[in-house]
């Protein structure tokens, strides 16, 4: 009897876990979308804005959706240049789980844990050392350092996976490492998707460590010298206007933002589906 | 079909070099072996083993669990060479050429060393791709050739009756006996002189088991096969020759038929009898 108890309670604790998780994410999603399908309009995603619009004139925040796009795009190829050969040297060149091995993924870790708007602070000071202003370039680098551990540990986790059978099928085969690793990262592919996701999803989202990158400016950035609008920031600043309109279109904003996410999350597990059939 | 040989060289995989010492083997011994030992961290896994492989015919590594049966067929391809810690002594010869002898192209020597694993382990491609893999390696392009050494390799396993219908489906598709089939398949189109197997049977049924001992049956006829196997009734039905190994060292090795039924050691006796293993 004591035991079916206790069953019956931790099953109900764990259905109640799962439930207010559930609750939070549908709140979350309720509100973003209630406050902002009022203000949200053709006009608001197409157009850039105006002198007045953080006023409550006219106008949208097309600068803001491009220059998003365009960072989180360069961030992530930029990051995953860097990442794939590094989560397949951890994991194929040196040991496994050797001592290097090891201790790569434990500082991997810790820059996983770094807050965002150290990376911000951290960025602007190359970009001061360096001699570059806040713009596109100094926001796509930002970002790209923020997600590269993302990326790293993400496409390590299932490069552990690989069985060292294949490696071997693959070497006795007459392959160099090199050829073989080309057969690993095929291997990889649907994980290495998951990891760009992944990605994707923490860098566009993040505003802290574009706040002194990228600037922000009312145009979309045509080079990679020019600052750049992105949406999380744009969220911030109509946030903080006094105006309930401008208030309102923030969450508009935030519709668009979690919509692109959507959007790019769904749009690619489908591509990588029919590419396989 | 014989004269579809794409141009490669197979012989030469060292560069003009000759074992300094001379070894007395058998004669057209495919493989000699000569005090070879193996240790992992100092610690000796093989201990001055010296046998030969006979050319054209089964030799089957027997012997209980853990006496080294696979690290010492994993040392005749040289698949120590990436785990750290593993120091090889001794010689193994092939035509004469000691493979740990210094300048020794190692991807060359193991594509005349074909590797059939305990676990069947498909590439992630396409069956196609799959036997396809080895011959692109070594500079085959023509997609009609390609097509004609998949094919020629896939009725030489059986399997082509099988699968010519879906040779660009993913390989993972495949029972798991057709995939140890097409493993072999694999290994045979890069055209070894040996083809090694690691207990090649053990994750497959009663039938698959039984078409993979005839395959071998047929294939040695054209080319040499050790095969470390842990079912004794495996031996007796197909080996020519056998290996007994018992705690790291080579106990007897003879003619299977002199191995089984009038072994001169008595540690072979117990073991060849049931009592121990």
């Amino acid at each position: 009897m004591n035991r079916r108890f206790t069953e019956f309670i931790m099953k109900g604790l764990m259905l109640l876990s799962v439930a207010t998780i559930m609750m939070v994410l549908l709140y979350i999603l309720y509100i973003v979308a209630s406050k902002g399908l009022r203000s949200l309009s053709w006009e608001m995603v197409t157009s850039l804005p105006t002198g007045g619009y953080y006023l409550g004139k006219e106008g949208g925040i097309a600068n803001a959706i491009a220059g998003s796009l365009m960072m989180i795009v360069a961030a992530t190829a930029l990051s995953l240049i860097i990442s794939l050969p590094t989560a397949l040297c951890i994991n194929f060149v040196m040991r496994r789980n050797g001592r290097l091995a090891r201790s790569s993924r434990f500082m991997f870790d810790v820059l996983f844990g770094i807050p965002s708007i150290v990376y911000g602070a951290f960025g602007f000071l190359l970009m001061m050392w360096l001699g570059v202003q806040a713009s596109l370039l100094g926001g796509t680098i930002a970002v790209a350092l923020l997600i590269m551990p993302i990326m790293v540990r993400a496409i390590d986790e299932v490069a552990v996976l690989v069985p060292s059978d294949l490696t071997e099928a693959v070497f006795s085969l007459g392959a160099t490492r090199y050829e073989m690793l080309k057969v690993v990262v095929r291997q990889l592919r649907p994980g290495i998707v998951s990891a760009t996701l992944l990605a994707v999803g923490r860098g566009i989202g993040d505003a802290a460590t574009v706040l002194f990158t990228a600037g922000y400016t009312d145009s979309i950035p045509v080079t990679p010298n020019d600052p750049a609008a992105t949406l999380p920031l744009a969220i911030f600043f109509q946030l903080s206007s006094p105006v309930e309109e401008v208030q309102n279109r923030a969450y508009a904003a935030a519709l668009i933002l979690t919509a692109m996410i959507l959007v790019i999350s769904f749009g690619v597990r489908a591509l990588v589906k029919y590419s396989r059939k | 079909m014989e004269n579809i040989l794409f141009e490669m060289n197979t012989s030469v995989f060292v560069d003009n070099y000759k074992a300094t010492a001379p070894v007395s083997c058998i004669e057209n011994a495919a493989l000699c072996i000569r005090g070879l030992n193996v240790a992992i961290q100092g610690k000796p896994i093989l201990k001055d083993v010296s046998f030969d492989v006979p050319p054209k015919s089964i030799t089957c590594i027997i012997g209980p669990s853990g006496c080294g049966k696979t690290t010492l067929l994993r040392s005749l391809n040289r698949m120590h060479d990436y785990t750290a810690g593993m120091k090889v002594t001794g010689q193994v010869t092939i035509d004469g050429n000691d493979i740990y002898a210094p300048g020794v192209d190692v991807a060359a020597l193991r594509r005349r060393m074909g590797l059939l694993a305990q676990r069947p382990t498909v590439l992630p491609m396409s069956v196609f791709g799959n036997v396809a893999y080895g011959p692109k390696l070594y500079g085959v392009k023509r997609g009609e050739l390609l097509r004609a050494i998949v094919e020629r390799n896939l009725k030489a396993v059986g399997l082509w009756e099988e699968v010519h219908d879906r040779l660009h489906s993913p390989a993972g598709i495949l029972s798991v006996g057709q995939q140890q089939r097409l493993c072999l398949a694999r290994a045979l189109a890069v055209q070894p002189a040996i083809i090694l197997g690691d207990e090649a049977t053990s994750a497959l049924d009663p039938l698959a088991t039984r078409t993979i001992e005839e395959l071998l049956l047929r294939l040695k006829q054209q080319l040499s096969i050790v095969l470390v196997t842990h079912t004794l009734r495996q031996a007796r039905r197909i080996a020519d020759h056998v290996v007994f190994m018992y705690m790291g060292e080579m106990v007897e090795s003879g003619s299977a038929q002199q191995v089984f039924s009038n072994p001169v050691h008595d540690l072979t006796r117990e073991f060849v009898g049931g009592s121990i293993g």
